[in-house]
């Protein structure tokens, strides 16, 4: 053993109790930083693993699609799995099987003469239907006739019961000229759709409606349609035994991703970019097209980035704790280096040189961080398991246990041996009392430039916080990692600053009291050199506390203002596209509340009045609510004191529209059409749609059959759609809709130009009085350039219950190819234009503000706009340019623009609609999936992918705490040793022991009121100019509201007080003791006052 | 007839004292039956060498440290029986210390120094300034009211501790080599300082000292060699 050495461990003996003070402030920086870094490795590892549990599963599954021209079909349908499988093959999957087969004839009827219909096997059918008859088919066929089960609207169009045999006789096949052979079923079951998972039934031909008045028949390019009904459910051999060929063939695989590791989502995310290309390849020419799609890489993508956002803000709170932990260190360094002036002066006057003293250093840093890593790295794993057994974890599904990782090993060492290596600092100090001085002198300069340049970096990397966009590259982000530490330890610097100005304050009363236990302890607090690492330990412990707390705060408020701009509401519920025409009924018996239906969809802008400024801007979505509810059904923080009430008033209709109301024991409209009108030699033919509106304002159209306009009255009934829950009662009509063409069957040669047509349409509304009369009825037809019907009007009477609406128009025969001969009769003249809201972007983009016109493409309407208002952006459609419309009135437009489809694409429950349990009994009508606020909250602020940067500030809290109480018990304990002659001389003038433990605590007490309360203002300050950019959105860009500061200051009293108490607290027991212990013998030991 | 005769009490009388550190092998036995008395107004040298228990007899007279055994008095009171609170008012209203390192606090300047006994009998601050005043001219150091100690000389600092025992009037004054820090010119100033205050406020005093020179000054000198009184 070396002299040095023998020297390191012989002091290390007689120094053990301070070394063990330092190997603890040691051991604890080293275990918040190995805790960290399991939180930034494993617990992101686990938190990936529970959102893709958690995900939808339209988010993670893997679609393959083909459409099919020839082959063997069973062939053909085993290569596709393959593709499936192989690509899922690191995953491993469940893979349901959707065939569809060619088009097929159905038996037709006077009225519907030609029909067609589909053969659909799904091998999940029973997870996404259910049965209201019978059973679902089974595998053998009985007698050569298949066993087939059909949507409730088919049994109902087609008047089919379990029982019923059908021939479904061959038609014309997907592609021209190709005939199949036809195929027998008979039904055993009838079900109705249901919509745990929207997209299943997007899958489907008619998305699961049952029925279409008008579905394109095959080969006919689309100019020839005719009413289909579907799918006849059947055993997929039904199918791929070629009865009636197979169309299509749709595999849906779900992914196993509950232990998932990032290799195998590595490889997957490979193989899903060659999906399309090997799925082409193994169907070659038997399809016409073919695709593997899926939103998994998306999914994947989205959480990575969530996963480096996390991993950025979990990062900033473990260098805020690096930066406690050095200046803990830097204090018991100080201590150290007191302890051992006397003997480091003895060794510099033996000859002992500079680099002796650091290597000696050196050696005892490095036995201490190895000590300090030892105890650090099983430390770690036991806190994180801890940790990890937290109610917000264990909500958020992050439960994994945690094991010795090499990234924890590593920052272990690494933090132990860095941290370590500020106990070298006092051995490099020079310990030549002239050297020192100047070095003072130096300090004192190099301090004052080094607050400067401090100062100057915080404030540049402030303003690179601020202007920065975030959420870019792979990796973590820098600025924001970075920014905020310097920012907060610059404030946390001028605070320190500040004290002694303020402790001089004290000096003045001291002198004019006569006592002497509080004057003594406000000269020590204005005259005691206090120790500047242990100030900044504790500024800055409290900053970091403070600055934790109320970044917690805003970061939690930002979220739920995210999460309510981005639902909109309180209570969502996106529709699959089946019927709504009950679904407000439904929603409300469920729910008790006043379901709100509402618009929400991509829709095309463009400039209406001013083509100078921009083209079309796709991409821009529409949302249309009932704005007079603005105030309960829309969420969404808005600067100042805007309201969205406030925003959108004016956008509603002045008066509600008038409207026919229906029988309340009705169980559908009934419409008796007469009318007149001729084309080729044979009567017009008319097929009626009404459109109607339940309580809830949602309007959805009920298409009739095909009439012939021969003078004759035609009976039409227009049953709703089954409905768990009557809706009799609550239904209006609100229009019209007539689609008139020539018969089939008329004869070419016969045609005339035009011809008169009259159309009469008796609304039978039982026996509640109607509320429109004759006069409000207007006609709307087509904008076109050559109109097929011109010169409409209408004239409604109400009688006995029973309106009738006359429509007299010309209908131009020879138009009726390049024009649709359709007019919409409604008791309200449509507007012609529609006020809307604009999102800000969009009002850029569009170079729109209030007064500006735009036009609206919505589906195959256009609809004309003007902007009365901007908003910083629309509920519902955050990150998008959107518009914000009334519902009521651009329906009323809409129906203007003759397009009948109901604009519902979700419905909305606002905050008072909206109780615990709501959510649930949603989701349980099998409307769509629900999307809360709430929820949408909880998974933003404590979701797997999340969850960590609240457990870092957790435990930044903790160790600001913990370091501040620790730093403060050694710091006194050094200075009161130090200061033992001292206390002894008071004792020896004649002052109490009591008195002086009063003295000094009284002192100890102020200092720390000073350094505590400067440390809570540089907190605050930093969590008010900092925090609102460090609470960037999930993805890392910018949040949408944008975020404010939130100060709680409640919990920042109970902070700061509690700290107080404790440090205060702390001290006590410690100046008791060695208070105690002064005694005569100190007061020979000393030769300097 | 009866005659009465006033015998005078001592201010000082220890009887039969011991004092030992430690315990078993390692005891180190400070004072050893240590007996004396010190008539009211008599100034004493206590000479010994280094280690010989002179401030530790001076420590247990002044009640900053308890005896063994035997008795102390200092002015009639029994300080061996005193507690704690009893012996705080003994160091503030009777017996007054000066330390061989001149036991001034750092921090506060030489008037606030001398001010402290004052303050601990809330003595009105306007009486309070004009006795300290009195008290730093008395030993020479009234231009030097605000300086603190590390801007006095070794011997100044001395003076302003010397002030700062005669503030609160004590009846004894015990000075634990109070020359020891100075060197000799500077030593022999003080100790007539102390040797005029003492005669011009009538106290008693007790100085340790292994200066000739100042064993001169006193009225007669004690020695302790070993924690023993050899003449007594």
């Amino acid at each position: 053993m070396s002299a040095a050495w023998w020297f390191v461990v012989r002091r290390a003996r007689t120094q053990v109790a301070v070394l063990v003070a330092v190997l603890v402030v040691l051991v604890a920086g080293s275990t918040l930083l190995g805790t960290c870094a399991l939180l930034l490795t494993t617990a992101q590892d686990d938190a990936l693993a529970a959102a893709l549990r958690e995900a939808d599963p339209g988010a993670v599954d893997v679609s393959a699609s083909l459409d099919v021209v020839g082959g063997d079909p069973a062939a053909l349908v085993a290569a596709a799995h393959r593709v499936v499988d192989t690509t899922l093959a690191p995953l491993g999957s469940t893979t349901s099987t959707w065939l569809r087969s060619a088009m097929v004839s159905v038996p037709g009827t006077a009225a519907e003469p030609v029909r067609q219909g589909y053969l659909e096997s799904a091998s999940d059918i029973a997870d996404h239907a259910h049965l209201t008859a019978g059973r679902w088919p089974r595998a053998q066929p009985a007698d050569g006739t298949w066993e087939t089960a059909v949507p409730e609207l088919t049994a109902q169009q087609l008047g089919l019961r379990p029982g019923d045999r059908l021939e479904l006789s061959g038609a014309a096949g997907t592609r021209a000229g190709t005939a199949t052979p036809g195929v027998s079923v008979v039904v055993v079951g009838v079900f109705t759709p249901t919509v745990a998972q929207a997209d299943t039934w997007s899958r489907d031909l008619l998305d699961g409606a049952g029925y279409s008045p008008s579905w394109a028949k095959p080969g006919s390019a689309g100019w020839v349609t005719l009413p289909t009904y579907g799918p006849f459910v059947v055993d997929p051999a039904a199918i791929l035994t070629g009865a009636a060929g197979l169309a299509q063939v749709s595999l849906v695989a779900l992914p196993h991703l509950a232990a998932a590791t990032p290799a195998a989502l590595d490889a997957v995310r490979v193989s899903l970019s060659a999906g399309s290309r090997e799925l082409a390849a193994a169907a070659g020419d038997r399809v016409r097209t073919s695709s593997v799609t899926s939103e998994l890489t998306r999914t994947l993508d989205i959480a990575g980035s969530q996963q480096r956002v996390t991993r950025s803000g979990v990062l900033v709170l473990a260098l805020m704790g690096t930066v406690l932990v050095a200046a803990g260190l830097g204090l018991a360094g100080q201590i150290v280096s007191g302890r051992r002036r006397v003997e480091r002066e003895l060794l510099v006057a033996r000859g002992i040189g500079r680099l002796q003293r650091v290597a000696a250093a050196t050696g005892e840093s490095l036995v201490l961080a190895l000590v300090s890593a030892g105890i650090a790295i099983p430390l770690s794993v036991a806190l994180y398991g801890r940790i990890s057994a937290l109610p917000l974890l264990v909500h958020a599904g992050v439960t994994g246990r945690a094991t010795v990782t090499s990234a924890l090993v590593a920052s272990v060492l690494a933090g132990s041996l860095v941290l370590a290596s500020v106990l070298v600092v006092p051995a490099i100090r020079s310990t030549d009392e002239p050297a020192r001085s100047r070095s003072r002198l130096r300090g004192a300069v190099a301090r004052s430039g080094g607050d400067l340049v401090l100062l100057g970096l915080a404030a540049v990397s402030y303003l690179q916080l601020r202007d920065h966009a975030t959420g870019q590259g792979a990796g973590v982000d820098p600025v924001l990692v970075a920014a905020p530490v310097l920012c907060l330890v610059a404030v946390a610097v001028v605070a320190l600053r500040v004290v002694p100005w303020a402790a001089r304050a004290a000096e003045g009363g001291a002198r004019r009291s006569r006592r002497l236990v509080v004057p003594l302890a406000a000269w020590e607090v204005a005259r005691r050199p206090q120790s500047v690492v242990v100030g900044l330990l504790l500024v800055l412990g409290t900053a970091a506390a403070t600055f934790g707390v109320s970044f917690d705060r805003t970061w939690s408020v930002s979220q739920s203002d995210q999460a309510d701009a981005r639902i909109g509401t309180a209570l969502s519920v996106d529709l699959s596209p089946l019927p709504t025409v009950a679904q407000g009924t439904v929603l409300a018996g469920a729910t008790g509340g006043s379901p709100a239906p509402v618009t929400h969809r991509s829709i095309g802008v463009g400039a209406w009045s001013d083509s100078s400024t921009t083209g079309g801007t796709g991409g821009t979505w529409l949302v249309g609510v009932d704005t007079t509810r603005a105030s309960t059904l829309l969420r969404g923080r808005l600067p100042g004191a805007e309201t969205w009430a406030g925003l959108t008033a004016g956008l509603a209709p002045t008066a509600a529209v008038p409207s026919v109301p229906i029988a309340s024991d009705a169980t559908g409209v009934q419409l008796t059409i007469t009318g007149t009108g001729t084309g080729g030699g044979r009567p017009l033919r008319v097929v009626p749609t009404v459109v109607v509106q339940d309580r809830w304002g949602n309007r959805s159209p009920l298409i009739g059959t095909s009439v012939s306009l021969d003078g004759q009255p035609h009976l039409v009934a227009l049953p709703f759609p089954p409905s768990p829950r009557p809706v009799t009662g609550e239904l209006t009509v609100v229009g019209v809709g007539l689609r008139v063409a020539s018969d089939e069957a008329a004869d070419p040669a016969s045609r005339v130009l035009s011809t008169p047509l009259t159309v009469t349409t008796e609304i039978r509304g039982g026996s509640r009085t109607a509320s429109s009369s004759g006069a409000d009825w207007a006609v709307s037809l087509p904008i076109t350039s050559l109109p097929s019907v011109t010169g409409a009007t209408a004239m409604a009477t109400v009688e006995g219950g029973v309106t009738t609406v006359t429509t007299e128009a010309t209908f131009a025969t020879y138009l009726a190819s390049v024009s649709p001969g359709e007019l919409m009769i409604t008791p309200f003249t449509a507007p012609a234009e529609v006020p809307v809201v604009v999102s800000e972007d969009l009002a850029r983009r569009t170079s729109s503000g209030p007064g500006k016109e735009l036009e609206l493409t919505i589906g195959a309407a256009t609809v004309h706009a003007r902007v009365v208002a901007t908003a910083p952006y629309v509920p519902s459609a955050v990150g998008h340019p959107a518009i914000l419309a009334d519902e009521d009135l651009l329906s009323r437009a809409l129906l203007g623009q003759l397009e009948p489809a109901t604009l519902t694409d979700a419905w909305w429950l606002g905050t008072t609609d909206v109780t615990a349990g709501t959510a649930d009994r949603v989701r349980g009508l099998g409307l769509g999936e629900p999307a809360s606020a709430a929820t949408t909250t909880d998974q933003l602020s404590t979701g797997p992918l999340r969850v960590g940067i609240r457990v870092a500030l957790g435990l930044l809290v903790v160790a600001a705490v913990v370091l501040a109480v620790a730093g403060t018990v050694l710091h006194t304990v050094a200075s009161l040793e130090a200061r033992a002659v001292e206390v002894a001389r008071l004792l020896g003038i004649g002052i109490a022991r009591r008195a002086v433990v009063a003295s000094l605590v009284l002192q100890h007490a102020a200092v720390t009121l000073l350094v505590v309360g400067a440390g809570a203002v540089a907190g605050g300050v930093a969590a008010v100019v900092v925090g609102p950019h460090l609470a960037v959105s999930e993805t890392g860009q910018v949040p949408v509201p944008a975020p404010v500061p939130v100060v709680p200051w409640a919990v920042e009293a109970v902070l700061v007080g509690g700290l107080l108490v404790l440090l205060t607290a702390a001290v006590l027991p410690v100046a008791q003791v060695l208070v105690r212990r002064a005694g005569a013998a100190h007061l020979r030991l000393d030769g300097t006052s | 007839m009866s005659a009465s005769v006033e015998v005078e009490q001592p201010m000082v009388s220890v009887r039969d004292v011991d004092r030992t550190y430690g315990t078993g092998r390692a005891a180190v036995h400070a004072l050893r039956g240590v007996s004396f008395d010190v008539a009211p107004g008599e100034m004493v040298a206590l000479v010994g060498r280094s280690g010989s228990g002179k401030t530790t007899l001076l420590n247990v007279v002044g009640g900053l440290d308890r005896a063994d055994a035997g008795t102390v008095r200092v002015g009639g009171t029994e300080v061996t029986s005193l507690d704690d609170a009893g012996l705080v008012r003994l160091r503030r209203d009777t017996v007054a210390f000066i330390f061989q390192t001149f036991g001034l606090v750092p921090i506060l300047s030489a008037a606030e120094n001398v001010g402290i006994p004052l303050r601990l009998r809330s003595l009105p601050v306007v009486d309070r300034e004009r006795r300290v005043r009195l008290l730093l001219e008395l030993v020479g150091l009234g231009t030097h009211a605000d300086h603190r100690p590390d801007e006095l000389s070794g011997g100044q600092q001395q003076r302003v501790a010397i002030a700062r025992a005669l503030a609160g009037s004590p009846r004894l004054l015990i000075a634990d080599e109070p020359t020891g820090q100075l060197d000799s010119e500077t030593g022999q100033a003080v100790m007539a300082l102390i040797r005029a205050v003492v005669e011009a406020e009538g106290m008693t005093a007790i100085v340790s000292t292994h200066d000739p020179v100042m064993i001169g000054l006193a009225d007669r000198a004690i020695r302790i060699v070993d924690g023993r009184l050899l003449d007594a």
